[in-house]
């Protein structure tokens, strides 16, 4: 703890909102992306949670803030702030449910109103590896981006599919990391997508 | 008077017992008021409006139940004596709960149900995964139908799943949910419409507290910026710490919050307590950042240990009784100012225009 305050250059911090319907796997993608893990026992998110880390860009080191929220309706009144607070919104749902797709622009107007242009938002539709269920296709999923104005992929937090690249497209798009490589280092995140297994970034692997 | 149960259906925390140090001293007790209620020529409990204990006569024997039930109440006996000494009983209807789980419910409701069931209690019950799942949707479900206009709100899952845990049957436990939800907590904390004041106030009350109690502490949050609302996480009185502590030391905050009387607002004392325990590791953190992390994550914030830690935790809680008597009428008043904020349309998440200087939060201290 001490140590950062130690450096002459401190780390850049960055915060992200995690917004979306109830149980589209918000708190899995983030789980996916901190621990590499997907925990089929998560319990489900009261209020907000806060996590961090710290990410290791080619030259620089950035610390990611989460706020991890609830999806359902009646929290959202908690959410402005920690909207107004951050300059990456990830809004997720789910590709098998098209309501939480819909819900989608809702979230994004949400943001537009507290942070207007100032902002980067993904849309995230999560749950690929449920593809025989999907009610939202890839291309509703674009289209809807490019309406919105946001970045776009798709991603199962369960298998892992695409994680690394939602957060490899944000820190792509981070301010003053823009064409900057990527790399991983020991014991941090390495948000590179393995070279073996290139995914486009629309996320449609199939 | 107890309806027999298929063992299967009973939760691990009644079927796998374990020895209860104080089993042997709630025998005893329960035994003397039988004598004296025999004594009395009241064999018939019914007589005396029923239960295990009845009510007490003298304030030896309400010492006596007191001191009982802050050691803990075992784990076979919580379901008789919660319900019965928080009056759960009197809520009661005949046949109600039948209707209610009959009864047809918004489809909306009943989805948000199913989401959330099968995240309930998992990482340490996989009774969960087997017949609890259904017990706890039924609770739920009934739940949602007698109280339309508050429908289900994410983290009474959690709370009606830890009560299933101790209390076998649905129905007791749904009437016990209904009654802290009617009773224990605030007014409106579980309404749709309330934005979320009656836990964001609690929050900042606390902060109050810390500010009275806990200076030093009090300062830090203030040097790293950290918002009146933001002192710990919302879910912390939301889910009555169902989602926050351990099982054993839950259920342990329960029995003195549900059982004695004077105790409702026991979970600030709780909270505090949990501050005070990890007060070394809060003020060590150097950034706002470092302090959330802190207060999510359960390797760095202390919210379980051993039966000693349970104890601990309890009698600093319990020895918070004096200085938080005032409780009540601070969220009152703090949920009165939100309720006005958030009706005039302000933002919610502004403290420092709401509240200029560092005291002053309550009534009782300077207005």
């Amino acid at each position: 703890m001490a140590a950062s305050s130690a450096y002459t250059n401190p780390l850049k911090k960055f915060k992200l909102v995690f917004l979306g319907e109830q149980s589209v796997g918000k708190t899995s993608l983030i789980t996916r992306f901190m621990y590499d893990s997907f925990d089929s026992t998560y319990q489900a998110t009261i209020g907000i949670d806060f996590l961090s880390k710290t990410m290791y860009l080619d030259d620089r080191t950035v610390r990611l803030q989460l706020w991890d929220t609830a999806g359902q309706e009646r929290f959202r009144s908690l959410i402005p702030s920690y909207i107004r607070d951050s300059s990456v919104a990830v809004v997720v749902y789910d590709i098998t449910s098209l309501k939480s797709f819909q819900q989608c622009r809702k979230w994004v107007d949400d943001v537009r109103g507290e942070r207007g242009q100032d902002v980067i938002i993904v849309l995230v539709g999560n749950k690929t590896d449920l593809g025989e269920k999907r009610e939202v296709s890839v291309q509703m999923g674009e289209e809807e981006s490019k309406k919105l104005g946001c970045l776009f992929v798709e991603t199962s937090a369960k298998v892992g599919h695409n994680v690394k690249g939602l957060f490899k497209k944000i820190a792509q798009a981070l301010p003053g990391m823009e064409g900057e490589g990527v790399q991983g280092a020991a014991n941090t995140i390495d948000v590179n997508v393995n070279p073996q297994k290139p995914e486009s970034e629309g996320g449609c692997n199939c | 008077m107890i309806p027999q149960i298929d063992k299967d259906e009973l939760p691990p925390t009644l079927t796998d017992r374990r020895d209860d140090p104080h089993e042997a001293a709630w025998n005893k007790f329960l035994l003397n008021i039988t004598k004296a209620r025999s004594r009395d020529g009241k064999q018939d409990q019914a007589d005396d409006g029923g239960g295990l204990i009845g009510p007490l006569v003298g304030q030896q024997k309400l010492k006596a139940l007191g001191q009982l039930v802050m050691a803990g109440i075992p784990m076979q006996l919580r379901q008789y004596i919660w319900l019965e000494l928080s009056h759960a009983d009197s809520l009661k209807e005949p046949s109600a709960y039948e209707s209610y789980i009959r009864e047809e419910v918004d489809p909306a409701e009943i989805d948000a149900i199913v989401n959330d069931v099968p995240r309930t209690l998992t990482q340490s019950r996989s009774f969960y995964t087997n017949k609890g799942f259904e017990r706890l949707k039924e609770v739920l479900v009934a739940f949602v139908a007698k109280y339309d206009n508050l429908g289900y709100t994410q983290g009474l899952n959690s709370i009606a799943g830890y009560l299933l845990l101790a209390i076998p049957q649905n129905e007791e436990a749904f009437w016990m949910l209904c009654k802290m939800v009617d009773e224990y907590f605030p007014e409106e904390y579980f309404a749709r419409e309330n934005a979320m004041t009656g836990p964001l106030a609690d929050v900042i009350v606390l902060r109050s507290y810390v500010r009275e109690l806990m200076p030093q502490l009090a300062k830090h949050m203030d040097d790293l910026d950290i918002g009146p609302q933001h002192t710990v996480p919302v879910r912390w009185f939301f889910t009555a710490f169902s989602n926050v502590l351990g099982e054993d030391a839950l259920m342990r905050v329960w029995d003195i919050w549900l059982c004695l009387p004077g105790q409702k607002t026991f979970l600030f004392n709780v909270a505090l307590a949990l501050l005070m325990q990890n007060a070394s590791g809060l003020l060590a953190c150097e950034t706002e950042g470092e302090y959330w992390s802190y207060m999510d994550d359960k390797d760095q914030c202390k919210v379980d240990g051993d039966a000693e830690w349970v104890n601990k935790l309890i009698k600093a809680a319990v020895e918070l009784r004096k200085e938080l008597q005032k409780v009540g009428e601070r969220r009152a008043w703090e949920a009165k100012l939100l309720r006005r904020k958030v009706g005039s349309c302000e933002a919610l998440y502004s403290p420092d225009e709401m509240r200029p200087g560092s005291g002053g939060h309550a009534p009782d201290n300077g207005r």
